[in-house]
């Protein structure tokens, strides 16, 4: 809390200090003017709760078919070699291209409408997804797999009951990896291709000159992300209570 | 009940030998309805991989293991292991982990054996805990109330109290040895521990290795774990002797 008053009280003093124009580098004072003025008339046809509620919409779609999609590939690669030979060149290939040099193909694809960003936000965080339950499933200690097929387990039911619980913590980590990306993924996008989301703001607002709107659109970007990651950390805490105690 | 006949088994590429290295030639061993044998050996001396075998996790080269009168061909609920290792499930409570085996016939199960299981090892009223909330000496009594709720018609222990003090492990082995004269299930107790197996078991089978074999078996049905001082005990003193006597002969 000291460092977020400190660094309002710096923000405050370096803009009024004028090194800095003020069109460039709007100070606390006016960005707040701007994030109510965004809030209550909106910019360019859309208010500030509107462009956050479709940033939200597209990455909490995309983010929940990527956790759904990761762990089913993620485990079926698992349990099946041939699902592994086919999948794992595909998930190394793609991992070390960023997922911004799709969007111009998207683009060309599907326009820039809402498929392209949630397909993109898929291919950027669906090959984390997978390899954190392929490390989850795989580190399933073999007792415990011992000890159900002893007290009567079938294949399925060592799946189901021992392997997918085990691999829940790894799951979790990549989750966690994965709200990030997904975020950072979507306003990436939404900066290049969009017509309304937070990223479409900042980069519209720039283009104006309206830096007050574009840093108000940027502290909404961190604290979302922000309140993601704890939103996962407590569904976390909820679903895997054992996590630190294996 | 349990019949090991002339059993070869040899261990290719542990971690440390390249070479493969044989763990049995032709051992054989008898277990009688009912009893509670301990097989005591140096580590080394294939007495884990003897009872991951008879378990059905692993199976020999040649020879059988005949079990109820069926060859073993794979692990099964009448021959229950009990590992060193609680291996508890840390998702599910306590009272659903012994249940675990019950559960794997049908999700709606008759609640009661499990309960009553709960109550034998002194854990009703931890029912709802979950098992990290636990000590490892109760972790490892639900990890025995789990393959007790089975009726297995026998235990298989692999060092089950190792990891435990000395003074927990004293307090398991009495609740064990209780709880086989209460319920009489067969139990086969691995252990590196010569007092162990001398107070818990009614028969001690000495195994020296390379190849594992029977140098030699005790009867130890005079000696229990209540027994105040052992040291003031001739027969365990007696006992103790002749181990030693018999794993001196390992050359």
């Amino acid at each position: 809390m000291g460092v977020l008053l400190g660094t309002i009280i710096a923000w405050q003093l370096v803009a009024a200090s004028h090194v800095f124009p003020n069109f460039a580098f709007p100070s606390p004072a006016s960005t707040y003017d701007s994030f109510l003025q965004t809030l209550h008339h909106g910019y360019q046809g859309s208010t500030l709760l509107q462009d956050l509620l479709v940033s939200l919409e597209r990455v909490s779609v995309a983010y929940v078919g990527a956790v759904v999609i990761g762990v089913v590939l993620g485990v079926a690669m698992t349990q099946s070699r041939a699902v592994f030979t086919v999948v794992d060149p595909f998930l190394q290939f793609l991992r070390p291209i960023p997922p911004l040099a799709y969007i111009p193909l998207f683009v060309v694809w599907f326009g820039i409408g809402e498929m392209p960003k949630v397909l993109l936000i898929l291919v950027s965080t669906v090959p984390v997804i997978v390899i954190n339950t392929t490390n989850g499933v795989r580190s399933t200690p073999n007792f415990r797999i011992e000890l159900a097929r002893n007290l009567g387990a079938n294949r399925r039911q060592i799946l189901s009951r021992v392997i997918l619980p085990s691999a829940l913590p790894d799951i979790f980590t990549g989750m966690k990896v994965a709200i990030g990306v997904a975020w950072s993924t979507l306003v990436a996008a939404e900066l290049i291709a969009a017509s309304r989301g937070l990223g479409w703001l900042i980069e519209q607002a720039g283009t104006e000159l309206q830096t007050g709107i574009v840093v108000t659109g940027i502290i909404l970007i961190g604290i979302m992300g922000y309140l993601m990651d704890v939103a996962i950390r407590v569904l976390e805490r909820l679903v895997v209570p054992w996590r630190d105690f294996m | 009940m349990l019949h090991v006949d002339r059993v070869f088994k040899t261990f290719d590429g542990d971690d440390s030998r390249r070479v493969t290295h044989p763990v049995f030639e032709g051992f054989s061993l008898d277990v009688a309805d009912g009893e509670f044998v301990a097989v005591l050996g140096p580590s080394g001396c294939g007495k884990t991989t003897l009872l991951r075998m008879i378990a059905g996790f692993e199976s020999p080269d040649s020879g059988r293991i005949v079990f109820e009168g069926v060859d073993v061909v794979g692990p099964a609920s009448d021959r229950v292991v009990v590992f060193q290792q609680p291996g508890l499930f840390p998702w599910l409570d306590v009272r659903r982990n012994v249940a675990f085996g019950l559960q794997l016939r049908g999700r709606r199960i008759d609640w009661t054996p499990v309960d009553e299981i709960l109550a034998t090892v002194g854990l009703a009223e931890f029912a709802r805990h979950a098992p990290y909330e636990l000590s490892g000496g109760m972790q490892q009594r639900v990890a025995l109330a789990r393959s007790l709720v089975m009726r297995p018609k026998m235990l298989l222990m692999d060092e089950p109290f190792a990891a435990l003090d000395a003074h927990l492990r004293h307090a398991m082995q009495v609740f064990l040895r209780d709880l086989w004269l209460d319920v009489r299930t067969t139990i086969l107790f691995i252990t590196h521990d010569v007092e162990e197996a001398i107070v818990l078991a009614e028969r001690v089978v000495v195994l020296g290795s390379n190849p594992g074999r029977i140098l030699g078996e005790l009867d130890a049905r005079d000696v229990h774990p209540g027994s105040v001082d052992l040291l003031d005990n001739a027969d365990y003193r007696r006992l103790r002797h002749r181990v030693v006597e018999l794993l001196g002969e390992v050359p």
